[in-house]
């Protein structure tokens, strides 16, 4: 894992110092509210309904125990017990007191850990798929370039005043875990004559338009991301719409202008910048993918799949559903699902996280990595170890066997806690998925993505969920729009629109009658996102709004 | 009142609050400025609002020893882009100024993007306000081995005369 440089320590605590300077005038009444909401906002610190909320920055998904243990010890502190992992990688903090916030950015810098540009009109933290390093589909490992791409936007001196937000995210292997499509440039690792490089799409985004991003370079030589990053941003932070902030996304700008003239402009500026200053070095390649070597693996040989499956029905699932294969012989890459009921989804008490630092400690080198569907992973567990770290899971709550099933339902945080949501989500999650508990049911019903925002900017991910749900208002009543058939894999699908949205308590059965619908239709081996594309809407829309003619 | 700041000379990145000057500068906007008939001998400099294209007019502002940029607001990040090309793409080497709404704690980003001279509210320099320049020691665009690739070239490289690595700008 990367450790900070002396420079990268100096500067999270001169933020921290800065920003604790920023409150300070912002209390004295020397700094108006509209500069400071400006200044707060780039270090990750909503107001919110009941508290100000704090986002942590965890880039490309990456924490070490310590690291887990200081937002354990945060989280008591500071909070109620509890942080809640958001689908950008990132824990938020829902209860810190504004006057504690310096305190608490001190305590994160003396871990390597910040809240910069979690938040705010600038270039946010990077993402990355979360098994980078041990995917046995990879190409190359994608975090060197995160960790190259974190350092060059952070307080970028030209990008930090941006029309709007600004995310990017990177992939290094062919099945897409990085959603890289609906980010504002993704970027995958591609080879070409044996040199690997990127290729680059721009312009996707969800939120109040969700639109697929364009691929606008399909061949990027690797020395020149930054350079080519920087012509991107600069393109886009002098054309883009500061007149509405609904229209100021990168994703509207290349719309207007359309794909090709927009990788135009891209093109003639990077020629202005290539070969210079930040054009990346194979010295610093070199030294950025050491920062990333494997761990001390040791040479075993694969477990047999039968001692592994020898106990009972739980633990069977568990490995079935919950452990992936892994790169090296003898390793295997654990998921822990942080979508059991009765906890809000992606949520996680201080005592789990301890729990979970030790268990990274003892089992996985001492390394955690946050997905963007809200769960945790120990990414290097010997075969051998999987049962009793499986015990040592079961007994906390964190052996739920379903990821990627229908109860690991990704869900923002909702009008339970958030200012800008029309609705609340969290409920009905719980209520989606109380309704999938047995695993035989969970089983057959197979893969499928439920994603849910309680407003339109959907940090639910409703656009890409096999179905979407999004909350909306009418006239004070909280509804929920239901859409189905989106796809945040590589083969990126939006979700469309059902019909009429349902009021809360009838979303569960809409959603059953969905599942049921697939049921019906699916041909032997076929999944939910696979059944919808070859039977269509017309289906789902007939179940989802039975006795009405379709 | 609208002080001027600048870094008190060519070969220091430092500035002295003493060296804050009074200002009342008149600045000719670019629709006045394209009039004038000899534009290098403009007895005013000209102000750019950010919608303007620098690559089209750039030309014609070549033999100013002053292009000030305006920030209509203090969110608007169009400046930093024009500040950057100027410096880097046309090796633009005299003054860059910021107008408008400048405020100190964007100062130090103003500055590595290549503005070298500041025009602001007397109201901002405050004691507890210049305070916040003071945050920063180095660029963040920074290197991890000992070759100079992934260095940050927003830290006035386009000047050689300011290139003193990791400098800021000191009140």
């Amino acid at each position: 894992m990367y450790q900070y440089s002396e420079s990268d320590q100096t500067l999270i605590e001169e933020r921290a110092a800065q920003f604790k300077n920023q409150t300070r005038r912002f209390l004295d009444g020397d700094m108006e509210s509209e500069e400071f909401q400006q200044h707060r906002l780039r270090n990750g610190l909503y107001m919110q309904k009941l508290a100000p909320m704090l986002r942590v920055a965890i880039p490309y998904g990456m924490l070490s125990s310590n690291q887990l243990r200081k937002l354990a010890y945060i989280s008591e502190k500071y909070d109620q017990g509890y942080g809640h992992l958001t689908t950008r990688q990132n824990m938020q903090f829902n209860w810190p007191k504004l006057e504690q916030v310096p305190e608490i950015l001190e305590q994160l810098s003396s871990v390597q850990m910040h809240a910069i540009q979690t938040s705010g009109s600038c270039i946010r933290n990077v993402t990355a798929d979360q098994f980078a390093g041990v995917a046995g589909d990879e190409l190359e490992d994608p975090r060197p370039w995160a960790e190259m791409i974190r350092q060059w936007s952070t307080l970028h001196p030209e990008f930090n005043w941006l029309p709007r937000k600004f995310k990017i995210a990177v992939s290094g292997s062919d099945h897409d875990r990085a959603a890289v499509k609906v980010h504002d440039i993704g970027l995958k690792l591609v080879t070409k004559q044996n040199t690997t490089g990127f290729q680059v799409w721009v312009g996707g985004g969800l939120g109040r338009t969700p639109i697929i991003a364009s691929e606008i370079k399909p061949f990027l030589d690797k020395e020149h991301l930054l350079t080519y990053l920087t012509a991107v941003l600069r393109v886009y932070n002098r054309l883009g719409r500061r007149d509405n902030k609904y229209k100021a996304r990168i994703k509207i700008l290349v719309k207007a202008l359309g794909p090709e003239t927009f990788a135009d402009r891209v093109e003639a500026e990077w020629l202005t910048l290539k070969d210079g200053p930040d054009t990346i070095s194979q010295v610093d390649i070199d030294q950025f993918k050491r920062c990333f070597s494997h761990p001390n693996y040791l040479n075993l040989k694969n477990e047999p799949t039968k001692t592994l499956a020898s106990t009972d029905a739980e633990s069977r699932a568990w490995l079935d559903h919950n452990v992936l294969p892994h790169q090296k012989t003898g390793y295997a890459i654990v998921n822990i699902s942080l979508k059991n009921l009765g906890a809000a989804p992606g949520d996680i008490t201080s005592e789990q996280m301890n729990l979970v630092a030790e268990l990274a400690d003892d089992y996985s080198f001492g390394e955690i990595r946050v997905t963007h569907e809200q769960n945790l992973v120990l990414a290097d567990v010997r075969q051998s170890e999987l049962l009793n770290l499986w015990q040592k899971l079961e007994k906390a709550d964190l052996a739920t066997a379903n990821l990627g099933l229908i109860s690991d339902v990704i869900c923002c945080p909702g009008g339970d806690f958030c200012s800008l949501a029309n609705a609340r989500s969290i409920p009905v999650a719980e209520a989606i998925q109380s309704q999938y508990q047995k695993i035989q049911e969970v089983v057959d019903i197979g893969a499928v993505d439920i994603n849910i925002s309680g407003c339109m900017n959907a940090c639910g991910h409703h656009h890409v969920g096999n179905i979407g749900v999004l909350g909306v208002d009418k006239k004070g009543q909280e509804f929920y729009q239901v859409s189905v058939g989106g796809n945040a894999s590589e083969q990126t699908q939006l979700a469309r629109i059902l019909g009429p949205a349902f009021p809360a308590e009838e979303i569960p059965q809409a959603v059953d009658r969905l599942v049921q619908c697939y049921r019906q239709y699916r041909l032997p081996q076929e999944s939910f996102i696979q059944t919808f594309n070859r039977v269509g809407i017309e289906a789902f829309k007939v179940a989802a709004y039975p006795g009405i003619a379709a | 009142m609208k002080k001027l700041i600048r870094p008190e000379s060519l070969t220091s990145s430092t500035v002295m609050i003493s060296a804050a000057e009074q200002t009342s500068q008149t600045y000719l906007t670019l629709s006045d400025y394209l009039k004038l008939e000899e534009t290098a001998l403009s007895k005013y400099p000209v102000l750019l609002e950010p919608d303007v294209d620098i690559d089209d007019i750039y030309q014609q502002l070549k033999p100013l020893s002053l292009i000030a940029l305006n920030f209509p607001s203090f969110y608007d990040g169009r400046p930093y882009s024009t500040a950057a090309i100027l410096r880097q793409r046309y090796n633009y080497q005299a003054d860059i100024r910021a107008v408008g709404a400048v405020r100190v704690d964007q100062l130090n980003q103003m500055y590595r993007c290549g503005f070298s001279s500041f025009e602001i509210s007397d109201d901002q320099l405050t004691d507890t306000r210049t305070a916040a320049l003071q945050f920063f020691s180095s660029g963040q665009q920074n290197k991890i081995s000992d070759e100079p690739a992934l260095a940050n070239h927003y830290q006035q490289p386009w000047s050689k005369a300011w290139a003193e690595p990791n400098s800021m700008i000191r009140l």
